[in-house]
């Protein structure tokens, strides 16, 4: 399982940042939580959030796992097209900016993504939806629980179960605290600290090495990472896109927020933390690219960006990226415990459980499925069964056959149940397929180009003439009582 | 998952240090080798299963190593003790990767994807401004 003896940092500096930040986190979300009584403030902070805290948050949300540590694994493992195609992640902030502004036009007391899938398609489509997001909502708490545990294990040598165990933990303890306005609230000053790293780390990269030494390494021991024509990576590029696009378009992570920003913030939010994550993957990409020249040993590939980044810099530069890579990690793991609580309180738990049921009593069920998901996760990190960049791509053939039942079904009128279903179920088999019989670089592409057959097929032979009214539904927690 | 293809039976010392590949064929030029040792050991690299000429390629006490960027071919590797007086099995890892006509192939399966759902939106974010 361990299989690093060589960690830059000795395990006690590392329980003592660990210490430091989880104490930090904790008591902001307990000071920003400590007036959510009320539902939507906890679970939606008010929808009142504005523009500096809407981009903040959509960016160090996006800026995790992935972005910190499979996109130097990929780059390690597909070369120059690996890094640069992870930057087109950006694209699916981009597309989902228009969408944010339509979503909260078309429905302005919205609570989940679930909620529309249900008012757009009916009953058993918005059950297969629910399947696929929770699917891929636990696969990324999972890919991010293990992440925690790589990061710590990689850089101070702590065993990768209790790494894991601490960023699982402080991450439920805040979220519990604060709710979402603990979530946005971190999440801001966490932006703040990952971008501050991640300019330090590439200034101080490009002064400790050279470009002439690194091409030369790669050249001479990893020569096909710097090949423009290597298949797997061609394969790889429009994959990651579509994949980034899947992943925002349906999870209720990036729906929470389009309802919880303010009228008119969501289009500019999306829109600038587009703009600024984009460049963190070709940073963090390139440092893995400098393995050959450091002569560096890595033992598995989603250790490489802590890893190299701590060969470069020392000892105070594997300070900096425990800490950035902290940050990123609880930025996304407290927004996706919030919004993953907050679907399967409304969507399994009112819808199926308690029809009835009150705003304080959807409250402390949101908290206790926080809890709970929490404790699933780390179960499901405990046997680290495969690499992060392979457990997120798998998920990758599910969440792309949701594009188009989501983005038709935003646009068109005639988008209708039958393409959506078929969509997303042929889509999702398809692109689980290709992930077994050709690879997990193909995996979204695949899913997505089904669903978009199933969902143009279905409009045209069976046009729908949906009725946008229908999106606005009573909720009976704007009354706080029963409906 | 393993890639156990040739075993050198080398007696009882050899059997304490155990080499596998997560691969045996890799389509896209990289795969992790791990082995068991709690000493430091040497990982070797060749071309040939005799091992003519082999390379080292890691010396120290990790348990793992990612290899990638290597071309097609057919590569050997093993692993022994620092003090050389134990040998692992030899495993051999196929190097062999897509085509680029599927390359090329899927990569225009995923433009055309992405233009038409870029079109969809686009257009469908204009309609709605102008209602």
């Amino acid at each position: 399982m361990d299989v690093v003896n060589s960690a830059i940092l000795d395990p006690m500096t590392g329980w003592v940042i660990l210490a430091a930040f989880s104490a930090l986190w904790i008591a902001l979300g307990w000071y920003w939580g400590r007036h959510s009584q009320a539902l939507d403030d906890y679970v939606l902070a008010g929808r009142r959030v504005g523009l500096a805290l809407g981009t903040a948050t959509a960016m160090a949300t996006w800026v995790t796992s992935n972005t910190t540590m499979a996109a130097p694994q990929i780059a390690l493992q597909m070369g120059i097209w690996g890094m640069l195609g992870y930057s087109l992640g950006a694209v699916g902030l981009f597309l989902f900016a228009p969408l944010a502004a339509r979503i909260r036009r078309l429905m302005p007391t919205g609570y989940t993504s679930g909620d529309f899938i249900r008012l757009r398609y009916g009953h058993f489509a918005w059950r297969v939806f629910l399947v696929i997001s929770l699917f891929y909502s636990l696969g990324w708490l999972v890919s991010m629980g293990m992440a925690g545990g790589i990061l710590i294990h990689a850089l101070t040598g702590i065993p990768y179960h209790y790494g894991m165990t601490v960023i699982l933990g402080i991450c439920v303890g805040y979220t519990l605290l604060g709710g979402f306005r603990a979530v946005i609230g971190t999440d801001f000053i966490q932006a703040l600290l990952i971008l501050s790293g991640v300019v330090v780390i590439a200034f101080l990269a490009i002064q400790h090495i050279g470009f002439d030494d690194i091409h030369r390494s790669i050249a001479t021991e990893r020569p096909e990472l710097l090949n423009l024509l290597m298949p797997a990576s061609i394969m790889f590029l429009f994959n990651n896109l579509l994949f980034g696009v899947g992943e925002i378009f349906h999870s209720n992570v990036w729906w929470s927020r389009a309802f919880s920003f303010r009228e008119g913030v969501g289009f500019k939010a999306y829109t600038l933390a587009g703009l600024l994550w984009a460049p963190i993957p070709i940073v963090a990409g390139f440092i893995a690219l400098a393995v050959p020249a450091l002569s560096l040993n890595v033992p598995a590939a989603d250790m490489v960006g802590p890893m190299v980044a701590a060969e470069i810099l020392g000892t105070a530069g594997a300070v900096l990226v425990l800490i950035m890579v902290f940050s990123a990690l609880s930025s996304s793991i407290d927004s996706l415990l919030a919004a993953t609580s907050i679907l399967v309180v409304e969507d399994i738990y009112r819808r199926h459980l308690r029809p009835n049921a009150t705003s304080a009593q959807m409250r402390t069920a949101s908290a206790r499925i926080i809890v709970g998901l929490g404790i699933l996760t780390w179960l499901l990190c405990a046997p680290r069964i495969t690499t992060l960049a392979e457990l997120l791509y798998f998920t990758g053939a599910f969440v792309a056959s949701t594009i188009w039942p989501i983005a038709a079904g935003l646009f068109w009128r005639r988008a209708n149940t039958l393409g959506a279903i078929a969509g997303m179920l042929l889509g999702s088999a398809a692109g689980l397929y290709s992930y077994f019989a050709i690879g997990f670089y193909v995996a979204a592409l695949v899913g997505a180009a089904v669903s978009m057959s199933c969902v143009l097929i279905a409009c045209w032979l069976q046009p729908a003439a949906y009725d946008w009214a229908d999106l606005q539904e009573h909720h009976p927690q704007e009354s706080g009582g029963t409906p | 998952m393993l890639a156990l293809a040739l075993t050198t039976p080398l007696g009882a010392a050899a059997q304490s240090l155990q080499l596998e590949a997560d691969t045996d064929v890799a389509t896209a030029g990289y795969y992790q080798l791990r082995w068991s040792s709690t000493s430091p050991v040497v990982l070797e690299e060749a071309q040939t299963a005799e091992f003519a000429s082999p390379r080292v390629i890691y010396r120290g006490s990790d348990g793992a190593r990612v290899m990638s960027g290597k071309p097609d071919g057919e590569l050997y590797y093993r692993v022994r003790n620092s003090d050389g007086d134990a040998r692992s099995n030899v495993v051999k890892v196929t190097v062999r990767h897509h085509s680029l006509e599927r390359a090329f192939a899927f990569f225009a399966l995923g433009a055309t994807v992405f233009i038409a759902t870029l079109l969809l939106i686009v257009s469908g974010a204009r309609a709605g401004t102008s209602r």
